[in-house]
């Protein structure tokens, strides 16, 4: 994982008020997380178009079990 | 892209006619059950704390009226020297005939002034203003009006708590005419039929007839209910729309005309959700200052009447006064996009106001 995959995680964790500073890691499965709904879904896909330049549609999001999972599917994270 | 440049054209007037019933967030208690702060985390998430709808038996074309009829009430518009109506509106009374038409009878307007209506939601306030200005440069015999609204909460199952909190109904009325003096409007404007699935009632016109299987109730993965006769729309592909169009179109734009956006005071977008807001600011780098969103805080979203909406409720007295060079843009159902850059004003009247009944 690049930088960049450890700053969306830190940025996800400032941007979504059900989440605690420094928590977030690559195993982590976000949709089991207590509070996960549609807006914190919705706030991901943002989170992650401002930091990888890049787009998750609703379904791929669905398909991730993992943030490690979602991270790999940034452009420049592939083969890291 | 499809781009466009008009000069001479100008708006005289704008009227917001919003529904009767208030409705804070605080009250949509029964839609969220036993979980309060998720109704208070929907609520700072999108935005809306109060909501105006119209109840059963008031429709667009009521609300519409309400805001022609005051428009001449306060002499700023001279029916009979209408040249066309232009009713912008996905909730007719009828398929058949159209508002415009409906309208024009309503308000005994000349056999000489032509009318029709356009099917756009939330981009239909740019999409009239951009009918509207090719009518009065292709001869118009008079000013337009331009009509412009929904009950879009009619379309909304009661039980559906992603869409519900968000709507309001409401609808604008403005005339536009030719003005020598008026500044240049640059437009743009887009479709991605493509997406059409993304925001759709997919059943109760003709493709697939109401009753029947078209009104049996599902209740999907998160709770929502909803038949096929009401809204539909999905959030994310709407999100990621937004934000892969949104920013490059007003970039474009603004590139095009050659306006610094720097000269523009207002960047005045659809007020679908404040998220989506926050989200286009940023991207667009430019301050939330910039980017009006009381009136979604205080009316919801109103559709194809939010931009206006904006007009009249955070802008009305600086439009009254002076010109302003603003940036009004709309994004959803289509999926269609578009936006328009240029000197609004001044408007020799400008307001909102609640429907009052007859």
């Amino acid at each position: 994982m690049t930088d960049k995959g450890t700053k969306f995680m830190r940025e996800l964790e400032e941007t979504l008020d059900i989440l605690q500073e420094d928590t977030l890691t690559p195993e982590t499965r976000f949709r089991e997380l207590p509070g996960w709904d549609s807006l914190a879904s919705l706030t991901t896909l943002s989170v992650f178009d401002e930091i990888f330049s890049h787009q998750v549609s609703g379904e791929e999001l669905k398909n991730c079990e993992t943030l490690g999972e979602l991270i790999s599917l940034a452009p420049e994270e592939k083969g890291q | 892209m499809a781009k466009a440049k008009f000069e001479g054209i100008s708006v005289k007037s704008v009227a917001v006619c919003h529904g009767p019933l208030k409705r804070t967030a605080e009250e949509e208690t029964e839609l969220f059950a036993g979980a309060p702060e998720q109704l208070q985390r929907v609520r700072d998430f999108v935005g809306i704390h109060t909501r105006w709808l119209a109840p059963r038996g008031v429709t667009t074309l009521d609300l519409g009226e309400k805001a022609v009829r005051r428009l001449v009430a306060e002499g700023v518009l001279d029916l009979e020297k209408l040249g066309a109506i232009v009713f912008v509106t996905q909730t007719p009374d009828h398929f058949q005939p159209a508002n415009a038409n409906l309208l024009h009878g309503r308000l005994r307007l000349s056999k000489e002034v032509l009318a029709f209506d356009v099917n756009q939601g939330c981009s239909g306030w740019i999409y009239g203003l951009y009918l509207a200005a090719s009518l009065l440069a292709g001869g118009s015999s008079g000013p337009v009006l331009l009509v412009s609204g929904d009950t879009v909460s009619q379309c909304i199952h009661p039980r559906d708590r992603t869409l519900r909190p968000l709507f309001s109904d409401a609808c604008a009325a403005a005339v536009i005419e030719k003005d020598d003096r008026g500044k240049p409007w640059y437009f743009d404007l887009c479709s991605d039929g493509q997406g059409a699935g993304a925001i759709c009632i997919p059943a109760g016109a003709h493709r697939q007839p109401p009753g029947g299987a078209s009104a049996e109730e599902k209740t999907d993965a998160e709770g929502n209910v909803r038949s096929a006769e009401n809204l539909f729309m999905d959030g994310m592909e709407v999100f990621n729309f937004t934000l892969r169009e949104e920013p490059r179109a007003v970039k474009g734009l603004l590139d095009w005309a050659a306006i610094d956006p720097g000269e523009v005071e207002a960047f005045v977008f659809h007020q679908a959700n404040l998220f989506i807001l926050q989200n286009l600011a940023k991207r667009l780098k430019i301050p939330m200052e910039k980017v009006p969103h009381q009136t979604l805080r205080d009316f919801g979203n109103q559709s194809s009447a939010s931009v206006p909406a904006v007009w009249c409720y955070e802008w009305s007295d600086t439009l009254q006064k002076r010109g302003v060079t603003m940036l009004s843009s709309g994004f959803g159902v289509g999926l269609s996009w578009a936006s328009l850059v240029g000197e609004i004003g001044p408007l020799s009247w400008a307001g909102i106001f609640p429907y009052d009944g007859d």
